[in-house]
């Protein structure tokens, strides 16, 4: 029989430990290199012509703000709405930062002017949802999420349903709060 | 009497300790002479106090010393005590004041501060990026003060949103410009027949 060399052991042991460390270290590596970013779309088009749409869109609903079309801006920006979004998929996390962005904007026009093309809280409270998706809270903490979520927990306010607006107020705070803190640190520097 | 058996006998002759020594034993050792020889040698030390030494008497005044001397101020219980507790209220303090209500208080507080820097910020992400979108839409709520107006958490987060879209609107400006920039490539490419 082959008896087992005395320093076999020790060696597996190294070789473990050193193949541990190195695996740690590329993890560690990727894991800070990758941070922060979106996922790319997987097809750029898609998120390239959409940006172009909504930054079209966006300058045309200012000049309709700045001369008091609050009504033709929140029309604009539900057309925006029911035009079709790309998938997270196709457009990338880019495709539904923008989404949330509109949304966004539109709920608080329609919040802040109630008796333009009144809406219930019930079916704004849809739009919010809609808006956010399944997928908004696999993105990294962005604003444009954030503010959405908050505007989900106002109407949930309004709706009386206080400990489920508490809860996006805080989901809303949480998001924000690292972004606060990176904008501080950068003001620092 | 025994003075006229022993006329030259004092209260300081040794002699009484022996005689009462030898009277206890006489006796079978019953009883105790303590008290009596206690009281002897009070009388003999009365009449002719016994001398001490110097350092004999250092060690007894450093004993006594030792006793009644106030304890220095650094040996006390309470400077024990007293790190201990300031230790305790200044994490306290800490935890009290801790990092996530800093921004609360920050962007609570300054609400001139937030609206005096945000149009400058959306100034040049409009410039930078996918536009200064949102830019109309902050005035209306704040310019307009309709009754609708969020309150509480809601114009807490909206203006935490004042203070960070800039920001997050120039990086997903960035972003589509980028994918814009390697579809140009692509395209290029492919009008150079590299593509196919």
């Amino acid at each position: 029989m082959n008896a087992p060399r005395p320093g076999a052991g020790r060696v597996r042991g190294w070789v473990m430990l050193v193949a541990g460390v190195l695996l740690g270290g590329f993890l560690t590596v990727v894991g800070i290199a990758e941070a922060g970013k979106l996922t790319p779309p997987k097809d750029p088009e898609v998120l390239v012509t959409l940006g172009q749409l909504l930054e079209t869109e966006h300058r045309r609903i200012d000049l309709m703000l700045e001369n008091g079309d609050v009504a033709g801006a929140i029309k604009a920006l539900e057309d925006l709405r029911s035009a079709r979004w790309p998938s997270r998929e196709l457009g990338g996390d880019a495709s539904l930062l923008l989404r949330h962005d509109v949304y966004g904007r539109l709920l608080r026009l329609r919040l802040d002017n109630p008796k333009v093309d009144a809406k219930s809280p019930d079916q704004l409270l849809k739009i919010a949802e809609e808006g956010l998706g399944k997928e908004y809270d696999q993105l990294d903490a962005n604003p444009f999420t954030a503010r959405l979520v908050a505007m989900r927990g106002e109407i949930l306010e309004r709706l009386d349903r206080d400990d489920e607006a508490l809860t996006a107020y805080e989901e809303a705070l949480d998001m924000n709060r690292t972004l606060l803190d990176e904008l501080l640190e950068q003001d620092r520097k | 009497m025994s003075d006229r058996k022993h006329p030259e006998r004092s209260v300081l002759d040794p002699e009484w300790e022996d005689a009462l020594r030898r009277g206890q034993e006489a006796e079978g050792d019953a009883g105790s002479v303590d008290a009596e020889l206690a009281v002897v040698h009070l009388l003999r030390h009365a009449r002719r106090p016994e001398g001490i030494d110097d350092d004999r008497l250092d060690a007894v005044w450093d004993t006594v010393v030792g006793e009644v001397a106030p304890t220095p101020w650094w040996k006390r219980p309470w400077m024990i005590w007293a790190p201990v507790a300031a230790a305790a209220a200044v994490t306290l303090i800490v935890i009290v004041k801790s990092p996530e209500a800093e921004p609360t208080v920050a962007v609570n507080e300054p609400a001139p501060q937030s609206d005096a820097a945000a149009p400058p910020a959306m100034e040049s992400a409009r410039e930078e990026g996918v536009g200064g979108e949102a830019s109309a839409a902050e005035a209306v709520p704040q310019g307009a003060a309709s009754a609708a107006a969020p309150q509480g958490n809601a114009a807490l987060l909206e203006r935490q949103f004042s203070l960070l879209e800039p920001k997050a609107r120039a990086e997903l400006g960035a972003n589509i410009e980028s994918q814009r920039g390697s579809l140009r490539y692509g395209l290029l490419d492919t009008a150079k027949g590299g593509g196919r």
